[in-house]
């Protein structure tokens, strides 16, 4: 099945990596492009199949397998990974890279892994990388951000894991294949992978920690996790319906947060949940069509989110400044951020010409073919919301508004490239959608540009305009207050205490009783006890009898214990451990000789 | 510095104010422009004229409401809430 020359795509990214650490300047530079280049070139040259055969405890693993869905995923880091790096190329800090190619690398050695236990090990390799990539960031606030974020994604990774060996025990098959949600196996490797895609209750990793990383760590942060995560879902949960009503939830609740909230990359990062709602829900649903919509809105989406956090981190770092009650009025001095963000903003809102539009008419219509009527209002509903947190908001409190007498120099020319490049992407994918229905998993008949749906979808989105610049002009639309917002992390950023007071107060008080207990009270009353036992004896009979032993015993020395205590030391409980040991050894072999 | 007296486009109301007459006067031709195209829908409510203005509108005007006086008298805090 494996050809001569085969070179899974993680490996140019990982080694490219370690050698990037190694190098300076221009030859980092360029060595920081070629990395993606060649490894796309290499890619598209594979043909479909399973490559790298090993074994591994009994079982027939694969390093690396080659299909439709898994290349979808392929094609789109590498791409945003072109555009990231060129992005990012003007930090002279090689860290950054090394983390982020790893990184990146996981994410591409996870999306191509043929199964379940490689891709376990590339998923772990994320977990870390991207651990370290927010600990890049020299704050407090990102260094336990970092540990929450860490923490929270081992055990999402124990529970894949766990689930993961149950499977395998189960039924022999090793293999990452469709599996759906049937056993407490499924269950937990289901919740695994739902961890990494923010899942409600369990997203508040995502916008803990998204909004603390350094401007370039945000990019790579937002590609890889999450659409990583995606895929697995559409892989092995693909028509599970309960991911229907998860992704609804999703795509609804971030957007309240991203009204009121006042940091932008906070916003962006509500706003990201929001959008890997509507895959969770067309992964849910299931059909070809469906499944087509999901993957290919990953596909867009990770262009258009990575374009955003670049506009978002440009702002960052040209100002020093990310929350919107310190920003407005860029437009002035940031003109091409400014356009660049505002096509980023204008395809997450799925104008007409823009790629998102396609793809998120797809999804729209897979539900309604399906006649999910609640869950398709919900969508229509969360529609209008991302026009105003990621179409409005984003670039009117950053570039518009008030001025906020900022005037930063326009981003450097590499980032700039590197946001164009994808608003580029964003635009073409848009008015050419065929290019992106070859690449995905099934055929696609879908035209979305029909002139009633694009007039529903203008009418959708001029009125939620309209309605913005009304609340706008009357002074409703919520004043941007220097604030944060509580969400489900209050439970154990501040719940932590209520922990700590209960080891405190009562395990702690328990463990002190069972210290007193075990290596106090009953130590001194059997030494006590032990003491005389004859005299312990003497007790219990009636005075009148042993009258000579009773002179003999008051006479003489108590006890001789206490001449012992002298001879017990550590060493010779460590001796007498050691000799237990032993005896147990020899034990042991002798009942397996027999 | 040439910078602070340069005047950019927003910084004449005129000009806000044509783009706002021509936001209300797309507004008003995409609402009707449904009347003369064949629709395709999957639910019964998709028919009426300007469902998707409507409900675009409505949702908006919810969603930024009921955020402002219900959610966010609920969850804000200070800054350094965590601190």
């Amino acid at each position: 099945m494996s050809s001569g020359l085969l070179i899974p795509p993680f490996m140019f990214f990982m080694l490219g990596g370690i050698i990037a650490g190694f190098l300076k300047g221009s030859l980092r530079n360029a060595l920081l492009i070629a990395i993606p280049v060649l490894s796309l070139i290499n890619l598209a040259m594979i043909p479909h199949g399973v490559y790298l055969e090993y074994e591994f405890l009994g079982h027939q693993l694969a390093l690396f397998r080659v299909d439709k869905l898994s290349l979808v995923f392929g094609y789109a880091f590498h791409i945003v990974s072109i555009a990231v790096l060129v992005y990012g190329m003007h930090v002279k800090s090689n860290k950054e890279f090394i983390i982020g190619l790893i990184y990146a690398g996981g994410g591409l050695g996870a999306v191509f892994a043929y199964d379940l236990i490689t891709l376990y090990v590339f998923w772990e390799i994320m977990t870390v990388a991207s651990t370290f990539i927010i600990w890049r960031k020299d704050s407090m606030e990102a260094v336990g951000a970092g540990f929450r974020y860490f923490i929270f994604h081992l055990v999402g990774g124990l529970a894949l894991l766990i689930g993961i060996i149950l499977y395998i025990t189960a039924t022999g098959n090793v293999a990452f294949e469709h599996m759906g949600w049937t056993n407490l196996a499924t269950g937990l490797i289901m919740i695994g992978f739902g961890v990494n895609a923010a899942w409600p209750f369990v997203h508040t990793w995502l916008v803990d920690s998204y909004p603390k990383a350094s401007f370039l760590g945000t990019v790579m942060l937002s590609v890889f996790t999450t659409k990583t995560a995606i895929y697995t879902l559409a892989r092995g949960f693909a028509g599970e319906e309960t991911l229907i009503v998860i992704g609804a939830v999703m795509t609804a609740f971030p957007i309240f947060y991203a009204v009121l909230e006042n940091d932008l990359r906070k916003v962006l990062s509500y706003s990201l949940i929001n959008q890997l709602g509507f895959m969770v829900v067309g992964i849910g649903v299931g059909s070809q069509m469906a499944i087509n919509a999901a993957v290919g809105q990953a596909f867009v989406h990770i262009m258009f989110k990575s374009l955003l956090f670049m506009g978002m981190g440009a702002v960052l770092h040209q100002t020093g400044k990310i929350k919107a009650t310190e920003l407005g009025g860029l437009y002035k001095y940031m003109p091409f951020t400014t356009v660049f963000t505002i096509v980023g903003s204008m395809t997450i809102s799925a104008f007409p010409l823009f790629s998102a539009f396609v793809t998120k008419s797809m999804i729209l219509s897979s539900v309604a073919t399906e006649g999910f009527m609640v869950v398709w209002l919900v969508l229509l509903f969360a529609s209008a919301g991302v026009l105003d947190h990621s179409g409005i908001k984003i670039p009117f409190f950053a570039f518009f508004g008030h001025d906020s007498g900022l005037k930063p120099k326009e981003a450097p020319l590499n980032m700039l490239i590197g946001m164009g490049f994808l608003a580029f992407l964003n635009i073409f994918l848009g008015i050419f959608p065929g290019y992106l229905f070859q690449i995905l998993p099934y055929e696609v008949t879908y035209n979305a540009y029909t002139a009633d749906h694009t007039i529903f979808q203008l009418q959708l989105l001029l009125f939620s305009i309209l309605a913005f610049t009304l609340l706008l002009r009357s002074g409703l639309y919520p004043a941007e207050i220097r604030s944060i917002n509580l969400d489900f992390d209050f439970f154990y950023r501040k719940g932590y205490k209520v922990f700590v007071w209960l080891v405190d107060n009562i395990l702690i008080r328990f463990m002190d009783f069972g210290k007193a207990l075990f290596f106090s009270y009953i130590p001194k009353t059997l030494k006590m006890l032990t003491r005389n036992p004859v005299g312990l004896l003497l007790l219990i009979v009636p005075d009148t009898r042993f009258k000579g032993l009773r002179e003999k015993m008051a006479k003489s020395e108590d006890g001789y214990v206490d001449g012992l205590v002298e001879y017990w030391s550590i060493g010779l409980s460590a001796f007498v451990i050691c000799f237990f040991l032993l005896f147990y050894l020899l034990f042991f072999l002798v009942n397996k000789l027999i | 510095m040439k910078d602070t007296e340069k005047k950019y486009i927003f910084d004449n109301p005129r000009n806000i104010k044509i783009i706002l007459i021509i936001l209300y006067v797309l507004c008003a031709v995409i609402f009707f422009a449904d009347m003369f195209v064949h629709k395709h829908t999957y639910f019964f409510f998709e028919e009426k004229t300007g469902f998707y203005a409507v409900y675009g509108f409505i949702s908006y005007v919810g969603l930024v409401l009921f955020a402002k006086y219900v959610i966010r008298p609920l969850i804000m805090r200070k800054e350094n809430y965590y601190e």
